[in-house]
Order: structure tokens, then sequence, then C-alpha cells
């Protein structure tokens, strides 16, 4: 369980009573007074890694970007409006290939306070679009997070009244057992990230091992949630061909395929921005250990080794899932 | 690596004495007082002068040895803060700009943190700033953006010792010395707290 030493907190995320329920609750912590939250998380020359490992939390109320359009990185899953929207930002694993060390310049968690006006905001979106993908945990990991930052029975209780809305969460976590005894929603997906046990091992510190994940992915489905299973990025490790094998036959020997609601895969990318200050973060990682091709903007591995890396996934998973329910990322 | 700056010379002499530093004869602009892992500079009084003296030292030392720049001194406080009583600032304020600093405290301590407001100038208990709950100095501010030019915000402290209850008028030289080497044990404790930080961590700012 995370623990705080210091809350900054914006004057106006003050009168919030998810605010004073989180300040009584880590009484021990600095209790720092802010006016906007940009002026301490956005801050020139910070160091990621000794912040990551000493996190603070920002407690903040979004004023504007309550969504915003899916990447061209990411999936739309046949959605004609995918958007994403971040009620907290940064996560507490640490993942050695996760572009939020590129994308924002603070380790800290920010957590925005006011989460009905998000409700309002994508509820007009939605009466915009008329359906919509909304993937909530991208610059997070939300369920790993809800017992201190509360967020996922409101974003269920949301999508529980506006059935044209799909969620999808996205997660690593195993925490999640009270979330998956809730009433279940045909337009919730939970979506498990999982990666051989090696890779859980060497980049994804704090993260849950693949054996606990495996089991939450078996447990929401019996529950009867859709599950979305993610192995994406799919590193260019040693023996990554055996490695990938071994995830895929531990994935399907725990679940029957059959109750999977779809697969998506994807090779390591990210924007050339974000790839530079990951490499220079972790300039040992073997998985950056080789050749990178940089196209409109998104680094990533040589179309050969991208090809090779995808195709062999894809026929492992073929073995055991239909192909129309496998998502294969382009980029 | 460690950078200590302070703003008057009555403030360092317990520093210096206590750290066994030696007087650079060669530089002629400031006092600098050092030793092979400490380097001292006596700013002077006010939020440029500290910040001049700050980046001086910061520029004549190779960036990727600095653990930490520290501003240790004494300061001005509401009256109800204690007399002697040693702070670690977590926010500064400066008075004219609004602008607000923070240095990231990233290692367990059993020091007092407060905030501080960075005057122009001494000021009495009639000011309407007394009635905040913050420190009150005048080279904070000054000092802060200087050395975050050349490091990031969890290798910059500001170690507050309170000399008086906004009373500046009451504090001699005598006594900021006295009150200084009182807290020669806590200011070791976060010396040796800062210098223990991850070394590598310099390359990971951006």
């Amino acid at each position: 369980m995370l623990k705080f030493s210091h809350i900054y907190v914006e004057t106006e995320a003050l009168t919030y009573p998810i605010s004073k329920e989180l300040i009584r609750r880590f009484d021990q912590a600095q209790l720092i007074k802010i006016d906007d939250y940009r002026d301490i998380f956005n801050r020139n020359k910070q160091n990621w890694s000794a912040q990551k490992e000493a996190q603070k939390l920002i407690l903040a109320v979004q004023k504007d970007k309550f969504y915003y359009e899916g990447s061209k990185n990411c999936f739309n899953f046949g959605h004609k409006h995918f958007y994403y929207s971040s009620s907290i930002l940064n996560c507490p694993f640490d993942c050695s290939y996760c572009y939020l060390q590129g994308l924002f310049h603070s380790a800290n968690i920010v957590f925005f306070v006011n989460q009905s006006e998000y409700f309002d905001s994508i509820s007009m979106l939605l009466q915009e679009k008329l359906q919509l993908l909304l993937c909530l945990s991208y610059e997070t990991d939300l369920i790993a997070l809800d017992p201190i930052l509360p967020t996922i029975d409101g974003w269920l209780n949301f999508a529980e009244g506006h059935p044209r809305l799909t969620l999808e969460i996205r997660t690593k976590a195993t925490n999640c057992s009270r979330i998956l005894r809730r009433t279940t929603l045909d337009n919730a997906i939970f979506a498990w990230t999982l990666s051989p046990q090696i890779v859980i091992e060497k980049y994804e510190k704090g993260a849950p091992a693949l054996k606990s994940r495996l089991h939450a992915v078996k447990q929401a489905i019996e529950y009867g949630w859709k599950v979305r299973i993610c192995i994406d990025p799919i590193l260019f490790i040693p023996d990554w061909q055996l490695h990938y094998q071994e995830l895929i036959e531990d994935l399907f020997s725990t679940v029957s395929a059959e109750r999977i609601f779809d697969v998506s895969i994807g090779v390591f990318r990210m924007n050339l921005n974000y790839f530079k200050k990951v490499k220079k973060r972790h300039p040992q990682a073997d998985f950056m250990s080789c050749d990178w091709q940089c196209r409109e903007g998104t680094a990533s591995y040589p179309i050969i080794l991208k090809k090779q890396l995808t195709g062999h996934v894809l026929r492992l998973l073929a073995k055991h899932i239909p192909m129309e329910r496998i998502y294969a990322c382009e980029r | 690596m460690i950078i200590i700056v302070a703003a008057l010379h009555c403030e360092a002499k317990p520093l210096v004495k206590h750290f066994r530093l030696k007087k650079d004869l060669k530089i002629r602009s400031h006092q600098v007082f050092r030793s092979e892992q400490i380097h001292l500079i006596v700013s002077g009084i006010g939020k440029i002068k500290s910040a001049t003296a700050t980046a001086f030292m910061c520029g004549r030392l190779p960036t990727e040895n600095i653990q930490l720049i520290i501003n240790i001194g004494i300061c001005g406080a509401p009256s109800d803060f204690s007399i002697g009583a040693i702070y670690l600032v977590n926010k500064i304020v400066c008075h004219s700009s609004k602008k607000a600093l923070y240095p990231d405290i990233l290692f367990k301590h059993r020091l007092n943190e407060a905030q501080l407001l960075t005057a122009e100038q001494p000021f009495g208990g009639n000011s309407d700033w007394a009635a905040g709950s913050s420190l009150v100095d005048l080279e904070a501010a000054g000092f802060f953006q200087a050395a975050n030019l050349f490091v990031s915000p969890e290798k910059i402290a500001c170690l507050k010792v309170v000399s008086d209850n906004l009373a500046p008028s009451t504090v001699t030289a005598s006594k900021a010395e006295e009150l200084i080497g009182d807290q020669l044990t806590s200011i070791d404790e976060v010396l040796l707290a800062y210098s223990s930080l991850p070394s590598q961590a310099q390359l990971d700012t951006f």
C-alpha cells in the first residue's frame, strides 16, 4: 500500500469531500497547499527516478481536459469514436518500457477529485457521438490505486446509466476482488496486460506476478465480466519466442479461450520524444538493445523484427482463439 | 559534493568550524570556505545576492558531482513558532512575484517542515504577512531558483532556524551564530540523508 509523506493540494480541491477523506487518512503526511497542480507537476528539471521511489500525492481539480481522442498508437477495437480519460496521472508500478516516463515531467501521482465533472463532460460527448469507447486507465492503473484513490465504482455506476458508452479499464493489478463482485455490466471491459514472468521481474517493478494476474483474469471471467487480454508491449528480449510461448500456454491453461472477450497485441512502440527519455533512463535494458526505426514520429523495432514478433505471438494465439477476436497493432 | 549557501558570516561561522572548512583565498568576490566534500559560500543578504552566490559556486563545480545545494540560515516567524527551532522548508513563496517553489523532500527525516516566504526586506510584526503561518527570510527564493538551474529539486534544500518572532532588530550576530551552532546535529542528519540519495539520479532529469 502506498503511503504519502507529502500531499500537495490545490486550494480549490480542498473543498471536495474525497480530499478531506484522503487528508484524514494520510494524517501523517505534510500538507502543502498549492494554487495549481501544474506548478509542481510540470516543473522543469525534475528527477523521475528519485521521485518514483518516494511518490507524493497531488490533489487537483481538472478544469477542462476530461477526455482526449485516442492515440494512433492505440487500438480503437472497431469503435468509430475512441477516447480516453485520465482522472489520475501516473502509476504505482514502475515499468521500464512505460511511456509515462516520457510523457510527464514528474513521477508524482495527480488525483483529480472532481469525478462528477468528468461524467458531465463525457455525457455531453456521448450525446454528440452516440456511441463511444472510453479507455480509463492509460495514464495510470486505476484498479491498483482504487483502494487509496477510489474511482472505479464511480465509473462503473456512470457506465451503468449510459449503455451506449463502452468502458475499458486496463490494469496489471490483482487487488480487484471487491470490484469484481459488483453486478456485471455489458458495457465495461476489464483489460489485463500480461507479460512473460521474466519481463515482469526485470521490467515491471512493483507489478504483480503473472500467476497472480492470471488468477485475477480467471476470477473476473468467473464473475461474468468481459475480459480483454493485452499482450502489449511485446518486447524483443533474449529467447523471446520461448517466453511468449510460455505466457500464452499459461494463459490458456488457466482460462478458457471462449470466455476471453478479445485479445490485443502490439510490439513495443512509442512517441519518439518519449522514447528518447525512456532510453536515457534505461540505457542497459535488453529490450532496447537492437536497432530502432522511427516512422511518423513513432519509435519501434525494425519492420522485419516487428513482423517476426507479431507473427509469432499471433500464431500462438490463433491456436486457441479465432483471429476475429485478436487485434494486432499494425504500427 | 555539498554546497552550503549562508547569507551572513555569523551564520556560516559555526558551520565552518564544525566541518573544518578552510577559506579559499583565491576567491575575492565572495567569502568561500571549503573542504574536499563541502563548499560554503557567504552570499550576503537578499535574494539577488543569494542567487548570485549560488550560481557562482555551482558554476565552479562539475554539476554531476553536486549532491546537495543547501541554504542554511536564520529566519523570522510568527509567534506560534519557537525561537531556536529548526525547519526543513517544503515550499518557498517569493513575496514580490508570488511564485511558489517546491524542493522535493524524498527521504525520511525527523525534522519539522514548514513553508517559507522570501521577502524583499526585513519587516516587523505589524506587517500583513504576519498573519500567515510561514517562516520569513530574505534569500531562499533567489537561492532556489539559481540552484534549480544546475540541479533537480530533490538536491536543493533550505534549512531555517527561527531567530525571532517577526522582530528582526532583536537579532544580533552572536545570537545568530549561537542559534545555528545549536542545530549542528540536525544539520548533520540532513546533509547525510541528502548525500545518500541515488547518485545516478542526475541523469534522469528533463
